[in-house]
């Protein structure tokens, strides 16, 4: 008998394996149980983007302590027929992280956005250690799998964007190009970038 | 801004749609963001093309990885939230017994103060408490929605309970903070538990609090200044009424508030 209760399938217990649109529902219904089963079914995911892109374990268990708590205290935002529980969760995680990211950023970066730099790689940066570890975390295998199928333009675009925390603004400066480059490379990327992962059935 | 060149690779010419792709990465400013948001909110087509480019970037947080966070962000997360569920029951029910109360209570003094001057002292006394009551939770709901809010768990000192949870809530900029106990050993009547605030080694008293049966209790911490000057905080068990200075021998919990 003991088994049974073992087994992940039952870790929902006695309300059974709840689905992520009526696990939403009951969070915004401010259920505590909910509320822990979100976080037990998601804290590891989410852990990972924000060290991904804060590169530190602190700011990360920061960025997803103030995720969650948004999302206990928004939870009834959340549209089911929009996105998965997971991907509005982690867009929250991202969100909290980027404006962590930029808020580092601007406490100490004045001198850093008036030198722009040809290469991505290379940028001076008020928190370089950070950064560095931020950027190190970019070499996840997956997506440098499919990343590197990419034109080098518009993966740098897409790593800047996404795992750097920049805006098209800064983006555009530090790769010494106009904005309307940096838009088409972001949307062409993406579209290609869907349809490698979708082939390497990442 | 030259916004014209590369045309080779341009096939939008529609600004706004242009940023969509950058939108669903997060990389535009919050200027940006309010133009892109409000064309969302009136184009039907250029919500599907942000639900294409969502896709791609859920690909990219799907391979992020995963990592197990330290259990300490759950205890925290979850002591908020617990905060949060206790402050919304103590704002609630006083508001609405606060409500009917009104509702009789002023016909009810009348009579009473005809038959006794006595009775409405004590209803007045009651109404008075229920409001500082109400007063209070409210406090404590504004602090918990404070953006930029700090939870710490306050490590137990050796003589304390191995049941212990000390969370201290608070807003760095803001003179109030929260502290939230659990499994603390109810103190006889003439002792109570005493927080204190430190700054570079210097205690500060912060109130004095007991414990339920259950060993919970809750203080609201008024400082005489932003709570974010302070670097540690501690509880020590003192005299009933508190003391001017920590008795040391009694520490029950200190840490870094920062």
């Amino acid at each position: 008998m003991s088994g049974m209760f073992d087994h992940p399938a039952t870790h929902a217990g006695a309300s059974g394996e709840i689905n992520d649109a009526e696990l939403a529902a009951r969070i915004a219904n401010r259920d505590r149980d909910a509320f822990e089963q979100l976080y037990d079914r998601y804290a590891a995911k989410a852990f990972g983007l924000a060290m991904r892109l804060m590169g530190d374990r602190a700011a990360a268990e920061d960025v997803i302590q103030e995720a969650f708590w948004r999302v206990w205290r928004s939870a009834g935002s959340y549209d089911p027929a929009r996105a998965s529980l997971s991907a509005w969760l982690l867009s929250i995680v991202h969100h909290c992280a980027v404006d962590e990211l930029r808020r580092q950023r601007s406490r100490g970066a004045s001198v850093e956005l008036d030198a722009p730099e040809g290469e991505a790689q290379s940028l001076p940066d008020p928190n370089a250690d950070t950064q560095a570890r931020a950027w190190a975390n970019v070499q996840s295998e997956q997506v440098q799998a499919a990343l590197a199928v990419l034109p080098e333009a518009q993966r740098s675009v897409i790593e800047m964007a996404y795992f750097g925390g920049y805006t098209r603004q800064e983006i555009a400066q530090r790769l010494n190009e106009p904005l309307g480059t940096i838009h088409t490379r972001a949307r062409l990327g993406l579209i290609k970038l869907k349809a490698l992962l979708a082939n390497l059935n990442v | 801004m030259n916004d014209m060149g590369d045309n080779a690779t341009r096939s939008h010419a529609d600004p706004i749609e242009d940023l969509i792709a950058l939108y669903a990465l997060d990389a535009l400013d919050a200027a940006d963001r309010a133009l892109v948001e409000r064309r969302l909110a009136t184009d039907p087509r250029a919500r599907a093309l942000l639900d294409e480019m969502r896709a791609s970037v859920d690909r990219l947080n799907a391979s992020a990885g995963e990592i197990a966070p330290p259990s300490r962000v759950k205890q925290r997360l979850l002591a908020r939230v617990d905060a949060d569920l206790a402050s919304q029951r103590l704002a609630a029910p006083p508001t609405s017994a606060w409500e009917r109360m009104k509702r009789w209570l002023f016909p009810v003094m009348a009579a009473a103060a005809a038959a006794s001057l006595v009775i409405a002292i004590g209803l007045g006394v009651w109404a008075a408490s229920l409001q500082r009551q109400l007063a209070q939770a409210q406090q404590e709901l504004a602090l918990l929605q404070a953006p930029g809010l700090r939870v710490v768990s306050l490590p137990k000192a050796d003589n304390a309970p191995t049941t212990a949870q000390i969370t201290f809530l608070s807003s760095p900029g803001e003179a109030t903070g929260l502290l939230t106990v659990n499994g603390l050993t109810p103190l006889a009547s003439n002792q109570t538990y005493q927080f204190w605030l430190l700054r570079g080694g210097q205690p500060t008293p912060a109130g004095t609090f007991n414990v339920d049966a259950d060993g919970a209790g809750r203080l609201l911490v008024r400082a005489a200044g932003p709570i974010g000057a302070f670097d540690h905080a501690g509880i020590t068990i003192e005299p009933a009424g508190g003391s001017e200075t920590p008795t040391l021998s009694a520490l029950v919990a200190i840490g870094s508030i920062q």
